[in-house]
């Protein structure tokens, strides 16, 4: 497996949101309120997709907004290639900007409702560098890269079914001609049928543009397939992080292994009508 | 494909449901055959656009309008139900059939506690005083797996978890007794360590004697968990029968497509089967195997006439023209 | 369509009318309306019809200048406002919209204009006529409420993903506030902005009613209804009626206008009804 040299490290890494604070409360005292992810230290490496799989609440989002520096981290330090984000000069985190870029998960608010997609290419283009005479075919290019047809940038996000809206968010990541894309559960919305079509995609993509891809999931069956290394996130830490194989394989944490266990498994899976307990388990499901 | 000898709980046959514009039917879903026994899970799979929440709604009557049942009959509990007026609805929603929706939160009202969203639908079906409806309330919660049903019953929904509030919405559905619950998507908007425990839940559900109609995109949870398998697509029916046959031999070729689709934890493929194209938009055309164009082994007759259905055995059929081979299981 | 029929009336009036509106025919006052003064004319013997006429341009004109303005700046603030979720710029421009909506337009009208005086006013060479004072006046007296609008629009609209995107991209604030998050800001605004146009009407009505706004002989509706109050009771009904009607089928017909604008301008084209 390609195993680069480290784009990433995040060490000790938390966030916490001020929860209904009034702004002078808050100058005067500093936040406090929910901690999103805590303490959370990995490493990226360059060329691998990798994995964090966590569900709801879990901070697996709002740790991709951190890397992806969308967000001001409360504790802790990221790096990106030795360089801590905090510390960058202007110009540096101009270039961390086009170099990192983020894929959203809602793909019906990810695109400006209002504006045509080729405009929103363009901007991107534009905001990216490329000058204004080979903004037109860049933007049929992008298109076409990610599967859609140059016709398609006339139409509005509602025009567009929710897999080919997916794939404009994709697009409008490349055409920062980025390094990174982190990806925040780019499929979640997708019938099972489609989502291949736009995993499959990210994994072309990667190869053909050396890139390197974070795929925020809850879905771990998903990342099985797709990733090198796996982080596994619940209530803000890291509970595992490893190798896909050896994770799914031989989780070493509680959480993770319940994990695996609640993925249906299809006929496998059927129980015996012996082995249930009425009513399920009490209060945290 | 009733799994006792008791008459099914519910029977829908050769139902139609779309529009009707200008005197034209088109029709949305069509020949939807099904029925339901006693205690029996029966799950409906589908895409997007594969017509299986129509078919729920159909049940209840709860169709939004310009949409309708177009023809066909549909039978529960021994009474047809199929034309009843708005009126007679009301006596079979929450009596006969429970209804559990997708969105916990939305279904809810946040301003009303949980106790109040119980009570009042113990009380608008049936005389009882205040208290008897609060004790059978509180009993109805903890026959869903909620510890300190007094508590809970003064909880509003934002206050609870996703997983409990899923489970106060199937208290709802069932505290008055229905001998079916039709259940859509339940557990789509939960984690899925939260989707099993839920799952445990329907499975007590059915062994108290109630009939589920499952609902979900997700056939490997259908498959683990209920008795027969009705997958449908583009408003039809394309495979249905036990869950045994159709998940080790699956005939239509969509069932096998959506089978190789779904990323398992055992396999070791780097790459993830698709199914090319996309899903057909609500209204279709009607000549022909809504699967055709997706489909590789589809013939000319695909597009031109739709299959009937074709039993493999008595629990077991499909709607295909050039099914895949019958002993050959999928990876 | 009768958006369109009443929007052109009341738009397309002040070409060239009938009569001179201020010529007075003291033999004629008080006519009751007939071949000769379609609409009778008023107590000075003026053609109503044509005061009518002329008086949609007044009244038109301050009422799109003074809901124009008070968009200019209601929205502008207030979409910096919801931008800037959780700053003090946020608290100082919600801040002023709340002092502003809670004075009441007379007494703001009567304070600023009488600090102001009701003739023309030189002020760093610009000369403040009255006209423009009440324009003024009335558009800041609509700025909290548009920009009230916008700030709740602004609020949700940038905190959606689509300009978290942008802003990952490098878009500085201006490009953010004015590209994106406006044209999704837009239609609320509308709304509220045409139901204001009908708002100033009356709004220019009653100030000129209580002699604060456009001075006589000019005419506007209001100084018409004020000048015709003496005589609504007295038979002479249609010096008051025929105005007040103006001013009714105005309000509605610009109403209609921005339910239809509102539904033009969004790409999805109305509402969606999801199916399955």
């Amino acid at each position: 497996m390609s195993a680069g040299m480290t784009i990433f490290e995040a060490e000790n890494v938390s966030k916490v949101f001020p929860v209904g604070q009034s702004v002078l409360r808050r100058l005067w005292s500093g936040p406090r309120g929910a901690k999103a992810v805590d303490s959370v230290t990995l490493d990226v490496r360059e060329g691998e997709i990798l994995g964090i799989i966590g569900e709801s609440g879990s901070g697996k989002t709002t740790f991709g907004f951190l890397l992806a520096n969308l967000m001001p981290i409360t504790d802790g330090l990221i790096r990106y290639r030795a360089r801590p984000l905090t510390e960058m000069t202007r110009t540096e985190r101009a270039q961390f900007r086009r170099k990192v870029q983020m894929v959203f998960q809602d793909s019906s608010s990810a695109l400006n409702p209002r504006r045509p997609v080729g405009k929103i290419l363009r901007d991107s283009l534009r905001l990216g560098g490329t000058p204004a005479r080979e903004r037109d075919a860049a933007v049929a290019k992008l298109l076409t890269n990610v599967g859609l047809s140059p016709e398609h940038g006339r139409r509005y996000p509602h025009e567009l079914s929710g897999g080919q809206r997916q794939r404009v968010g994709i697009a409008r990541a490349l055409a920062m001609k980025p390094e990174v894309i982190v990806a925040d559960e780019p499929v979640s919305a997708l019938d099972v049928s489609l989502q291949g079509q736009i995993i499959n995609l990210l994994m072309r993509l990667q190869a053909e543009l050396d890139l390197t891809i974070v795929l925020i999931s809850h879905d771990i069956a998903v990342v099985r397939h797709v990733c090198h290394r796996v982080a596994v996130m619940y209530g803000g830490r890291l509970v595992e992080f490893g190798e896909t194989s050896q994770v799914v394989e031989q989780p070493r944490h509680d959480y993770t292994k319940r994990l695996i266990a609640a993925v249906p498994r299809g006929l496998a899976g059927r129980k015996q009508a012996a082995e249930v307990s009425l009513a399920g388990a009490g209060d945290s499901g | 494909m009733p799994m006792s000898a008791q008459p099914p709980i519910l029977s829908i046959e050769n139902l139609a449901i779309g529009l009707t514009s200008g005197g034209v039917p088109t029709p949305i879903v069509s020949g939807a055959d099904m029925t339901i026994g006693a205690g029996e899970a029966v799950g409906v799979v589908g895409e997007s656009g594969s017509g299986k929440s129509l078919t729920a709604l159909a049940i209840g009557g709860m169709l939004p309008a310009p949409l309708s049942v177009l023809s066909g009959r549909i039978v529960l509990d021994g009474t047809e139900i199929t034309r009843l007026p708005e009126a007679a609805f009301h006596r079979v929603r929450g009596v006969k059939v429970g209804y559990v929706f997708q969105d916990p939160l939305n279904a809810l009202n946040p301003t009303r506690t949980t106790g109040k969203h119980l009570i009042d639908v113990l009380r608008r079906h049936n005389h009882m005083s205040a208290s008897e409806a609060y004790d059978k309330a509180v009993a109805a919660l903890s026959s869903v797996g909620i510890t300190q049903p007094d508590d809970r019953m003064r909880a509003y929904p934002h206050q609870l978890s996703g997983g409990m509030r899923q489970r106060v919405l199937i208290a709802m559905a069932l505290v008055c007794n229905p001998r079916l619950l039709i259940a859509d998507e339940p557990t789509t908007a939960l984690d899925v360590t939260v989707q099993a425990r839920i799952v445990d839940l329907f499975r007590g559900i059915r062994a108290r004697g109630i009939s589920i109609m499952f609902i979900s995109h997700n056939l490997d949870l259908v498959l683990e968990f209920c008795d027969a398998v009705v997958v449908m697509y583009g408003g039809r029916i394309m495979e249905k029968g036990s869950a045994v046959e159709i998940g080790a031999t699956p005939r239509h070729p969509y069932t096998r497509a959506l089978m190789d689709c779904i990323p398992r934890l055992a396999s070791q493929s780097r790459q993830l089967r698709v199914i090319p194209g996309q899903p057909p938009t609500a209204l279709g055309k009607l000549a022909g195997c809504p699967f055709a164009e997706r489909c590789e082994r589809a013939l000319e007759v695909c597009r031109q006439r739709q299959p009937d259905m074709t039993a493999q055995s008595p629990t077991h059929a499909f709607a295909c023209w050039n099914p895949a081979p019958s002993p050959a299981v999928p990876s | 369509m009768l958006v369109g029929v009443v929007a052109a009336l009341a738009l397309l009036a002040p070409i060239l009318p009938i009569r001179d509106p201020l010529a007075l025919d003291l033999g004629h006052r008080l006519a009751a309306p007939g071949a000769h003064h379609l609409l009778g004319t008023d107590q000075a013997g003026r053609d109503v019809l044509s005061r009518i006429i002329w008086g949609s341009r007044e009244s038109l004109q301050i009422a799109l200048s003074a809901v124009l303005l008070g968009c200019l700046f209601g929205v502008t603030l207030g979409l910096i406002a919801g931008y800037k979720n959780g700053s003090i710029l946020e608290m100082v421009i919600t801040r002023c919209f709340d002092v502003l909506f809670s004075i009441p337009l007379l007494v703001l009208a009567i304070a600023l204009l009488g600090i102001l005086g009701a003739r023309p006013v030189e002020i760093l060479g610009f000369t403040l006529t009255d006209k423009i004072k009440l324009v003024g006046l009335i558009g800041l007296s609509f700025t909290p409420a548009l920009g009230r609008i916008a700030y709740a629009s602004a609020l949700v609209e940038a905190k959606a993903d689509y300009v978290r995107a942008k802003k990952a991209q490098g878009a500085g604030w201006i490009e953010l506030v004015f590209v994106e998050i406006f044209p999704n800001a837009v239609p609320s605004v509308i709304v509220q902005a045409t139901l204001f146009v009908g708002v100033a009407i009356i709004v220019e009505a009653s100030l000129s009613f209580v002699g604060l706004g456009v001075q006589p002989p000019t005419p506007s509706w209001g100084t018409m209804l004020a000048d015709a109050r003496n005589y609504i009771f007295s038979g002479e009904w249609w010096v008051a009626v025929f105005p007040g009607l103006a001013i009714c089928a105005t309000v509605v017909g610009f109403n209609l206008l921005g339910d239809a604008l509102r539904d033009l301008l969004d790409p999805r084209g109305g509402a969606k009804s999801t199916f399955v």
